[in-house]
């Protein structure tokens, strides 16, 4: 019998899968030949040996926090377009009502611009969200606060930080080798997270928000810009720690005003 | 029987239930949990691993394609996500398994860590590949053509591999208890 014949039969064989032909071929083969024999009882052996040990499981149950990451995904990798035009799609299906909807849009819009404009309001105003939404130097009216620059064998990250008295920003790029996490903490008392945005994306990338942290994961080249609002006037600092497979392998802080 | 239940939550979340994925999530948690951890040997990673499948899964579910077997594509991105995670890791860590701490016999003990010992040392040896296919065939219980569809290869090749993988595993069971008896 051919080796390869005799492989499949004996993989069929062990793995409940053989025909009743196919059984007579394999008998036949280990009664006339003791090579035969001899595999086929080496991986009968072998297969009771994988069933024994391997089939230990574990039981776990992360569901609250795999939902919970996917709504916090879904919020954090929509853009405002994608959120309007799913909003518009999603409920306003008709054309008329559709292109109706957007002109009154357009005018709450202008309304709601025409009050940010007013220098006595306190809300986020024009200056502070003015830029590309693909690098914080494009933003005017903006100082710029720490830098930090961490250069190790395998990844290089950058972090350039800006302000104004009702923002900060903050840019990280990233080039890594490997596949890296990094946290960026803050204190939730006094900043609020108003944009997360990756600018670089492929398929290791992701950015993610929790409590008081915002974490990354980054492969190859990356870049991410988080604007954060002030909820009171002072500079803030940022924690940033990064993980190399899952060892906290470099721990600083940047202070986002100088 | 199955599948068509999957479909239905499949259709139902792409429809905007959210919380119905969470279904998925409960059905399949632990499987995916498990493949896992015998893929990549440390529970943290498994855990990461088993998360960002179930992640990718939700973000790509609207490309599911519904004559598929829910469950074939569910794998598929895990063992993805295992085969990836390997490449861009050197190194493991090692993981014990609690559950063999309950027996009485200080020697059963011993011999049951040794050869549990040996099983995992040989199959982390493995190539990924080969490690993968062993894991859906004995942990899973998958049949070859359940295997080919995860592991987008025929069947004729699941079979190949998966008789090559045992051989391997066995050689270096072989070769290592010959080492540790001194021969």
């Amino acid at each position: 019998m051919e080796n390869n014949q005799l492989t499949e039969l004996i993989n069929k064989y062990i793995d409940n899968e053989i025909s009743s032909e196919e059984k007579t071929l394999l008998e036949n083969e280990i009664r006339t030949n003791p090579s035969s024999q001899s595999l086929l009882k080496e991986m009968e052996e072998l297969k009771a040996q994988i069933d024994s040990e391997i089939k230990l499981t574990h039981e776990i149950d992360f569901e609250n926090e795999i939902m919970e990451k996917i709504k916090q995904n879904k919020n954090t990798n929509k853009s405002l377009f994608t959120k309007i035009n799913d909003f518009l799609t999603g409920f306003y299906g008709s054309f008329n009502v559709k292109y109706a909807f957007t002109l009154i849009l357009g005018i709450a819009l202008g309304v709601i611009g025409l009050i940010l404009f007013n220098p006595g309001n306190s809300n986020v105003g024009n200056e502070d969200v003015f830029g590309t939404m693909s690098d914080i130097s494009t933003y005017s009216n903006f100082s710029r606060g720490d830098n930090l620059y961490i250069d190790k064998q395998n990844f290089n990250v950058d972090v350039n930080t800006q302000y104004s008295p009702r923002m900060i920003l903050a840019q990280i790029d990233i080039k890594s080798q490997e596949q890296l996490k990094i946290t960026i903490g803050y204190d939730n008392k006094n900043l609020l997270i108003s944009g997360l945005k990756v600018v670089k994306l492929n398929e290791y990338n992701n950015l993610m928000t929790g409590y008081s942290q915002i974490e990354l994961n980054n492969k190859g080249e990356g870049k991410y810009l988080l604007f954060f609002e002030k909820k009171i006037d002072s500079p803030q600092n940022l924690s940033i720690k990064i993980y190399q497979n899952s060892e906290l392998v470099n721990e600083s802080s940047v202070r986002t005003e100088k | 029987m199955i599948e068509n239940e999957d479909n239905k939550i499949v259709e139902e979340v792409s429809s905007g239930n959210i919380s119905a994925f969470g279904k998925l999530i409960k059905k399949y948690q632990s499987p995916l949990f498990n493949l896992a951890i015998r893929m990549v040997k440390d529970y943290e990673d498994a855990r990461d691993i088993t998360q960002n499948t179930f992640i990718k899964a939700y973000e790509k579910l609207m490309k599911f394609d519904k004559n598929q077997k829910f469950f074939s594509w569910l794998y598929r991105i895990a063992i993805n996500e295992s085969l990836n995670f390997l490449k861009s890791k050197k190194s493991f860590n090692p993981v014990d398994d609690e559950n063999l701490a309950n027996e009485d016999n200080p020697e059963e003990i011993y011999i049951k860590k040794e050869r549990h010992k040996e099983l995992n040392d040989a199959l982390m040896e493995l190539n990924p590949e080969y490690r993968a296919i062993i894991i859906l065939k004995h942990l899973q219980e998958l049949s070859y053509r359940e295997i080919s569809e995860i592991m987008g290869i025929t069947e004729d090749k699941v079979k190949s591999r998966l008789f090559s993988a045992r051989k391997t595993l066995n050689e270096t069971i072989i070769k290592s208890s010959e080492i540790r008896n001194g021969k």
